[in-house]
């Protein structure tokens, strides 16, 4: 420990502009977040971002030159002839972004909260979670990278190059179609999608920096992180909703809504209103959730679904977002008969499809929903509310521009979605917060969201929901024609 | 050139790397803005969210290479190989300027073409205007770049140098308690601000290739750095209007007629002790398809006892009629003690008023509408409203959405969703520079928004015409102080 504090002050003092830097950065980053206001228009919001754009960018560089300073890679590096202990060397390199980029940016993130009016040590473990998080996606992986090259050109090119080569996996695999439609799909397990891609991250960063420095092997340390990157790849989707769908299902159960049912009717299979793709036709199937206990609201998260045909022909989706091109996918108001429907877009494989339309189709596989409370009320003009999620909302009106929102919430957003858009029959406008997730904090370098709306003046009315049932049904349909 | 071509075959070699990386980025830069160009694109999908990403990626990599590529041959330092062999600094020079335009112009303009061919323009006819858009992104993106390049040693120093950069409009920003927007700002301030910033790096550039003398490039760097920020945010009012007049001639004399009315002295109830002096302006002759609207105001008073009070050149601060026979109304507070002194006293005014052409067509459903410059508009209905969307070679189509009783800015508060109910919307598009295209890396520009069906859109486009300058002798008397 002793040669770890020592190599921490030598550190020190050999990047103390670079410290200087990163403190002001990151203050300047808490003062453009105290200053924020979602109706600052221009300059104020270009800052906000240019901010918190710029300070991980310091990092990853201070990163970069800091790991350098006692490069893995090569032969001819001076302290490999030192009695250095690889465990001081990584320990003080460890405790230099603790002191110097974790401490500053929770302490500013206290001030952020204070600022705001928020009680900072109450949201301790929530920053502590925020911390965590960070690391594994912003500092574990340039980490990582500083300790598989040899400067910080390469390191820069790593990046610039990796990204590049991920910006194009995303265009020609992810498929940036050329023309757009408007889709609406669940967002119900974004927060286990999230886990998985921070873990996709981390995973590999850690086990990269644990190889290096315990071996300084390159081309092992590579192998072994592209495999484990790979394989988390290939199994993030399935994986993250499976332990998803098994979270909330203990959290919150089925009490209540053992009658909830959803129903897939033979006919209800038609062209989907927007173009499949080159392999793939769209079709639109229509379910039905009935039977949801009174007062409650739907929203049907992921789906999977089995089609066979004649022969033994048999395709199937796999585990898959609920999404529509219809409509919404999240209930927003009960209904009077207690159900809910959707049209689930589904891209059926075009061979598959060509052999299965001449005859009858049996459509069987399963959804998981939601059922959620709701609850709701206004929000007085001219002041300060506190709102169901931890947040607060203030209302006031300007002569000839109507009435304004502003909402902040530690942590999480305040809102998520809003009926105000134009043309919308909901007057006044209502602001729809939903649970989104059981995690502590959302990945954000601030602790605080902020959002705004604006309307004419006929107010706003919040609307909560919670979650009071998580339930997976079967369904099943014989004799589908296929459209 | 030998010697030249010699450099650049080995700085081809050595950074053989970094070009495939830079290619790469270029290739995924037009490859998504192309996709984000089309209509119907939601405004935060993968493609849009990635045309943004790319662009700032792109960027940085030819931040990257250039200091890269500087830094081979570096000039900062006495310790290079490179001053031991037999380089001219012209050829060296000449070496690194050639691999910026093989490597980096070229590329770009040919993305440009790509973007510009796809979204349905003809790129060879918009050719000078995309050589238009190289020159200005060179300016701004390369030439800095470059600059500081030279009067640092490792890519290390660049960084920091940016970083702290970045600190130093931090904290003037802050200094300027949020009054100054520096992100935007007239042609006039942008253009000083670049012709310093360019004679400047020139300078640097100029200096370290000839003579090495970072210390004193350094400097030199910093004063422009400095000079230019002071122009971009503080270039005197009279100076930009004379720019601008000497740029847009008025075609013939006195086109347009402007006369002072007799002023009203009143007071406003959140303000007692002050008074409000109100100037109306009445502006006639205004040519047929054109508008005209003071920009800026400079009133002299003259009190009965020789006090004298100038408010030297302020902005014109009132909303605009747009009509050929206009009055307008310029207000000024004065504290009460100070309007007794001048109060019967004698008042003259000079202002500077932009004489713009106006196009308006309407905007309807169900079919592309051609916009004059070049683009189009179409209106869609999704989710039982108007989606609208526009697309531009060279411009925005559009700045703002004007609405009958209010002014709804593009894009903020259609973003937060603050817009409904109004009948009918202008997409208003004002052109303020003589510049051939707006600085940007792509030369496709789209915009689109949402309002209620059934709303009458229409578009209206503004050029400059003139600006012209009028001195009004008209010696009026100030009205007695009124009584809160």
């Amino acid at each position: 420990m002793t040669q770890a504090l020592h190599i921490l002050r030598k550190d020190a003092r050999r990047f103390a502009y670079e410290i200087c830097v990163l403190a002001a950065l990151t203050a300047a980053f808490a003062w453009s977040q105290i200053v924020n206001d979602v109706y600052t228009a221009g300059a104020l919001s270009d800052y906000v971002r240019l901010a918190a754009a710029v300070l991980p960018l310091a990092w990853w560089y201070v990163i970069s030159l800091l790991i350098h300073e006692e490069s893995l890679i090569g032969d001819r590096q001076f302290w490999v002839t030192r009695p250095y202990s690889r465990g001081s060397l990584f320990a003080a390199k460890a405790l230099f972004v603790v002191l110097f980029m974790n401490v500053p940016l929770l302490l500013a993130g206290f001030v952020i909260l204070a600022a705001a009016g928020f009680q900072p040590l109450v949201y301790l473990p929530n920053f502590l979670w925020m911390q965590l998080v960070l690391a594994a996606t912003l500092i574990l992986p340039p980490l990582a990278l500083a300790s598989l090259t040899r400067t910080l050109i390469q390191f820069g090119l790593t990046v610039l190059g990796g990204l590049a080569g991920y910006i194009g996996m995303l265009l020609v695999i992810g498929g940036v179609s050329i023309g757009g439609h408007q889709v609406y799909q669940s967002n119900g397990l974004a927060w286990a999608s999230g886990i998985a891609s921070e873990l996709w991250l981390a995973a590999p960063a850690l086990l990269i920096l644990l190889l290096q420095w315990s071996t300084r092997r390159r081309l092992v340390a590579i192998g072994a992180g592209v495999a484990l990157f790979l394989l988390l790849d290939f199994s993030q989707s399935s994986l993250s909703w499976r332990t998803g769908t098994v979270v909330q299902s203990r959290m919150f159960g089925e009490r209540g809504a053992e009658s909830t049912a959803v129903t897939l009717n033979a006919g209800d299979v038609t062209p989907d209103s927007w173009a499949g793709t080159h392999e793939g036709v769209a079709l639109a199937v229509g379910f039905r959730v009935i039977h949801i206990p009174a007062g409650e609201t739907a929203a049907p998260q992921i789906i999977e679904m089995t089609f066979e045909g004649r022969r033994g022909a048999r395709w199937s989706t796999g585990w898959t977002q609920v999404i529509s091109s219809e409509a919404d996918v999240f209930q927003k108001d009960p209904v009077p008969d207690r159900t809910f429907n959707w049209w689930q877009r589904v891209v059926v494989d075009r061979s598959f499809y060509q052999r299965a339309r001449s005859g009858p189709v049996t459509i069987r596989g399963s959804v998981y929903v939601m059922l959620n409370a709701r609850r709701g009320f206004g929000l007085p003009e001219n002041r300060t509310t506190a709102v169901p999620g931890g947040g607060l909302c203030h209302v006031w009106s300007r002569p000839r521009f109507g009435q304004f929102v502003k909402c902040l919430a530690p942590f999480h957003l305040p809102f998520s979605a809003s009926d105000g858009f134009p043309g919308s029959q909901w007057k006044p406008v209502r602001l729809l917060s939903v649970w989104d997730s059981p995690l502590p904090a959302n990945l954000g370098m601030s602790p605080l969201s902020t959002m705004g709306m604006g309307s004419s003046a006929e107010g706003f009315i919040f609307l909560r929901y919670e979650p009071r049932a998580y339930i997976r049904r079967p369904f099943e349909a014989t004799n589908v024609r296929l459209p | 050139m030998t010697q030249a071509l010699h450099i650049f075959r080995k700085d081809v070699r050595c950074f053989r790397y970094e070009l495939s990386v830079i290619g790469a980025l270029t290739v995924a830069f037009a490859w998504s803005h192309v996709a984000a160009d089309a209509p119907g694109v939601p405004e935060l999908s993968r493609a849009v969210i990635l045309a943004y990403v790319t662009s700032v990626l792109l960027v940085m990599g030819w931040w990257f290479l250039v200091s890269q590529l500087v830094h081979e041959e570096a000039l900062a330092g006495d310790r290079q190989f490179w001053i031991t062999r037999p380089y001219s600094w012209k050829q060296l020079l000449g070496g690194k300027l050639l691999f910026v335009l093989a490597f980096v112009n070229a590329p770009l303009l040919v993305a440009q073409m790509a973007i510009l061919a796809a979204a349905g323009y003809s790129p060879l006819a918009g050719f000078p205007k995309l050589l238009w858009m190289q020159f200005a992104a060179s300016l701004v993106l390369l030439v800095p770049a470059f600059a500081l390049a030279t009067v640092t040693r490792s890519l290390a120093r660049v960084v920091l140098s940016v970083l702290c950069a970045v600190l130093c409009l931090y904290f003037w920003f802050a200094g300027q308690s949020l009054s100054i927007d520096i992100f935007t700002s007239r042609w006039t301030n942008q253009a000083a601000a670049m012709a310093v910033i360019c004679a400047g790096a020139a300078l640097v550039v100029r200096w370290q290739y000839s003579m090495r003398r970072t210390g004193a490039s350094v400097i030199a760097g910093l004063c422009t750095l400095v000079l230019a920020g002071a122009l971009y945010v503080y270039l005197p009012m009279t100076l930009r209007c004379v720019v601008q007049s000497w740029m847009f001639r008025e075609p013939e004399e006195r086109a347009v007629s402007v006369a002072l009315g007799q002023p009203l002295a009143s007071t406003l109830e959140q303000a007692p002790s002050a008074v409000v002096l109100g100037l109306p302006l009445a502006v006639t002759d205004v040519p047929t398809g054109e508008v005209a609207e003071p920009d800026i105001v400079n009133l002299d008073i003259e009190g009965p006892a020789g006090a004298r009070w100038s408010s030297g050149w302020t902005w014109y601060n009132d909303v605009f009629p747009r009509a050929a026979t206009a009055a307008y109304w310029h207000h000024t507070f004065f504290e009460r003690a100070f309007y007794r002194r001048v109060a019967g006293g004698t008042l003259r005014a000079s202002l500077y008023l932009g004489l713009r052409s106006r196009t308006a067509l309407a905007v309807l459903p169900g079919r592309a509408t051609h916009l004059p410059g070049g683009g189009y508009c179409e209106i869609s209905t999704v989710d039982k409203a108007y989606a609208i969307f526009c697309s531009s070679p060279f411009r925005s189509a559009y700045d703002r959405v004007l609405s009958p009783n209010r002014i709804v800015y593009h894009p903020l508060y259609h973003a937060l969703g603050g817009i409904d109910q109004s009948t009918s919307e202008e997409l208003f598009s004002r052109w303020e520079s003589p510049w051939p295209a707006e600085f940007a890396l792509s030369p496709v520009f789209t915009d689109g928004f949402r309002c209620a069906a059934g709303s009458a859109i229409s578009f209206a486009r503004e050029d400059p015409r003139a600006w012209v300058r009028r001195d009004l002798k008209t010696t009026l008397h100030l009205p007695p102080e009124p009584q809160p």
